[in-house]
């Protein structure tokens, strides 16, 4: 059983040597790949001295692209397992072995970890993870939609943190999600029936840099993201992967 | 351009018809250059063409756009020019921002096989150094 650990990361050199670090001493028996997203630093350059695959994007595509393409390239080897940190070091490798058993104890095929802890168990620990404003608007809005198509409740639908099995990255690899892949993967992977889960789980803030998420692009994500759901929600079911791949989905092995 | 003079305004004036011809003449020059120089693909030269052959029709024969004119409920000829045109470029940009779209998404896609590949020959060389070594 094979396990890839992806990192996307855009200009994080500052951070990415770390983080790779950290997850092969966390994950010594998987694979690191960083996804250097067009970076104009010494990111890959970093990230390959550090130990690491790097799969580096000619230009920028944005988080979207850079995350399908480590599920392509974890596709394209045939790993078992696919895992996923930030680039910035504000995911504890820790943390991702945890999320990580959960898929590969069979519990379920994707697997976030969330920075919230769920408000109705937890009202004290509300406070522990505080996002600007409207980032926090955002999240609060991607719940709602997200546990509306699922009917699971998630606390975190844009948490970077998250693991799958092969079927997760399967599915991930073939659907192109350009702006918001969490949110968006979240919710195609509950229409095809996959299991989801979501447990909670400890972040640092970023090692070095800063976030590519600013109030306006916060403002257009969430524009995009409603435009996404609610067309998302329109395009029938049937049309999310044909007849033949949702053959090919179901025969794979979990 | 439209003169609201009685018995004019019914009509595009001999000035407005000249400057729409010169228009479509320049135009058709700058197309031809750049199909020309292989600047413009000939699946969007056509369209192009095909908008100056309009232009031309509409300078000589002004007549012939008081029937569009009129089923979008413009009166004035020289209103139904601007009518007609503008409907075609909203079109014409909604084509292109299709073409856009598409465009991207190869990009992107190229962009990611060329990333998976580096990747893979990063892992075959490693083994060979490995192996080597």
């Amino acid at each position: 059983m094979r396990t890839l650990v992806f990192i996307p990361a855009f200009n994080e050199q500052g951070a990415i040597s770390a983080v790779v670090r950290d997850v092969r001493d966390e994950l010594p028996e998987a694979d690191v790949l960083v996804v250097d997203d067009g970076s104009t630093d010494q990111t890959a350059e970093f990230a390959r001295a550090a130990g690491a695959i790097v799969a580096s994007l000619p230009f920028n595509q944005g988080i979207g692209a850079a995350v399908q393409t480590g599920y392509i390239f974890a596709e394209s080897v045939g790993y078992d397992y696919v895992g996923r940190v930030d680039g910035d070091g504000q995911h504890p490798a820790a943390q991702l072995l945890r999320v990580l058993d959960k898929v590969r104890s069979g519990e379920c095929d994707v697997c976030i970890g969330s920075r919230f802890y769920d408000t109705r168990s937890h009202p004290a620990d509300a406070t522990a993870y505080k996002p600007a404003l409207l980032r926090r608007v955002g999240i609060v809005l991607f719940r709602w939609l997200l546990s509306r198509t699922s009917g699971q409740r998630f606390t975190d639908p844009t948490s970077g943190l998250c693991a799958v099995n092969g079927r997760g990255a399967w599915l991930f690899a073939h659907r192109h999600a350009p702006d918001y892949p969490e949110l968006e993967l979240l919710q195609r992977a509950s229409r095809q029936g996959l299991r989801l889960m979501e447990i909670t789980v400890t972040m640092r803030p970023r090692l070095a840099g800063k976030s590519s998420i600013t109030p306006l692009k916060s403002a257009y994500f969430i524009f995009k993201a409603l435009i996404i759901c609610s067309v998302g929600s329109l395009r029938a079911r049937e049309d999310e992967l044909s007849d033949e791949s949702s053959v090919e989905l179901r025969a794979r092995p979990c | 351009m439209l003169s609201l003079a009685a018995g004019h305004a019914q009509a595009l004036t001999g000035h407005a018809r000249i400057f729409i011809a010169v228009a479509a003449v320049v135009f058709s020059l700058v197309i031809l250059e750049l199909i020309r120089t292989h600047r413009l693909q000939e699946r969007y030269s056509l369209l192009w063409l095909a908008t100056i052959v309009i232009m031309l029709v509409v300078a000589a024969w002004p007549g012939v756009l008081s029937e569009p004119g009129s089923l979008l409920g413009v009166q004035t000829p020289g209103l139904a020019v601007f009518a007609v045109a503008f409907l075609a470029m909203l079109l014409l940009m909604l084509h292109l921002t299709a073409t856009v779209s598409r465009q991207g998404e190869n990009i992107t896609k190229l962009a990611q096989e060329l990333a998976v590949e580096r990747a893979h020959r990063q892992v075959l060389e490693d083994a060979r150094e490995a192996s080597d070594g």
